[in-house]
């Protein structure tokens, strides 16, 4: 089953009801406008896939390592995403990141509600075991993204979660 | 024999009076701003609270901030960004009383914020204050907050 992840910026937002309280937090740009392009993650329902979303998601971010807590907007649009390339540190979530394509506000809160109204199955949560697991999986093979990003200034931290304290040596990353 | 001082020439004193008449637009602009909880006047322009004037102020003028955080005049949907934003400000005994106030505003996105914010200054005093969140606020989205960031110590 295809998801179409939304990273929230606030878990207490899953308990939220107030349409205009969530548009506010979690459809805003920097700027404080409202953000009718908002990112979205394409992919399958496999929780591998999901943890795996919320790992590079939070490390592209410059986000310290934990739990998070995600919305499955599928459907609720009722018309497909725009494929753009993002800006993650990783090639998987480039290649499945999109953005919604709100004609305006009203559709957005449309959306919102139609949201609410289906929290309860809409809620995608990823525990910490679950990142800690990925991320070591990803340090036993090897895996080149990783390595680099964890030689970047997060690296030490994102590590230290993981359970190794030894730090990758210094080289090919560019 | 009373002194009066004028302006030497009409252009001076015109001058004059529009510099007052800007200062007092500035002031009331200002007052407005602090008045209202959607849109207050800085550096020549009005700005809406937002995550980007938020960031500013926290590099320009970080106090002003932190009395923002005070005076509760913010939405709970602007506070919680403001208060996690507050956190990367230096200063700890500027911030850490601010952000120890927030974690018990009535609002979970503020507390959560707040949570985000204070992360960045703990304290044995701060810590205790999370593990009482991590195992009594009413909301679970705070307690798990609370706890990722007890659990990062």
């Amino acid at each position: 089953m295809r998801r179409l992840l939304r990273s929230l910026r606030r878990r207490t937002t899953l308990e939220c009801t107030v349409v205009a309280d969530i548009v506010a937090i979690e459809f805003r740009t920097k700027s404080g406008a409202v953000d009718l392009r908002a990112s979205v993650y394409e992919v399958c329902s496999d929780q591998t896939m999901l943890v795996r979303v919320h790992a590079e998601h939070y490390a592209s971010a410059g986000l310290a390592p934990a739990r998070g807590s995600h919305a499955d907007l599928s459907g609720l649009l009722g018309r497909e995403p725009v494929k753009t390339p993002g800006t993650s540190l990783f090639s998987f979530t480039r290649e499945r990141h999109r953005e919604l394509d709100l004609r305006d506000e009203h559709e957005l809160h449309e959306v919102v509600q139609r949201l609410i109204e289906r929290m309860r199955e809409r809620r995608v949560e990823i525990r910490m075991d679950e990142l800690r697991e990925f991320l070591r999986e990803r340090i036993a093979n090897k895996d080149e993204e990783w390595r680099c990003f964890f030689q970047g200034a997060q690296g030490e931290r994102w590590l230290r979660f993981a359970g190794v304290t030894v730090r990758l040596p210094h080289d090919t990353c560019s | 024999m009373i002194a009066v001082s004028i302006a030497d020439s009409p252009i001076e004193w015109a001058s004059s009076a529009a510099v007052t008449a800007v200062q007092r637009v500035r002031k009331f602009l200002d007052d407005v701003g602090d008045q209202s909880r959607s849109v207050w006047y800085r550096n020549g322009s009005l700005h809406r609270p937002c995550e980007g004037v938020f960031e500013e102020m926290a590099r320009e003028d970080p106090a002003r901030l932190i009395s923002m955080l005070a005076d509760d005049r913010l939405m709970p949907t602007d506070l919680t960004f403001a208060a996690e934003i507050a956190g990367g400000i230096a200063d700890s005994a500027l911030v850490r009383p601010a952000l120890l106030r927030l974690l018990g505003h009535p609002s979970p996105f503020v507390r959560e914020g707040a949570i985000y914010g204070i992360s960045r200054h703990m304290t044995e005093e701060v810590v205790q204050r999370l593990r009482e969140l991590a195992s009594i606020d009413p909301s679970p989205g705070v307690r798990a907050a609370a706890e990722d960031v007890v659990a990062g110590q």
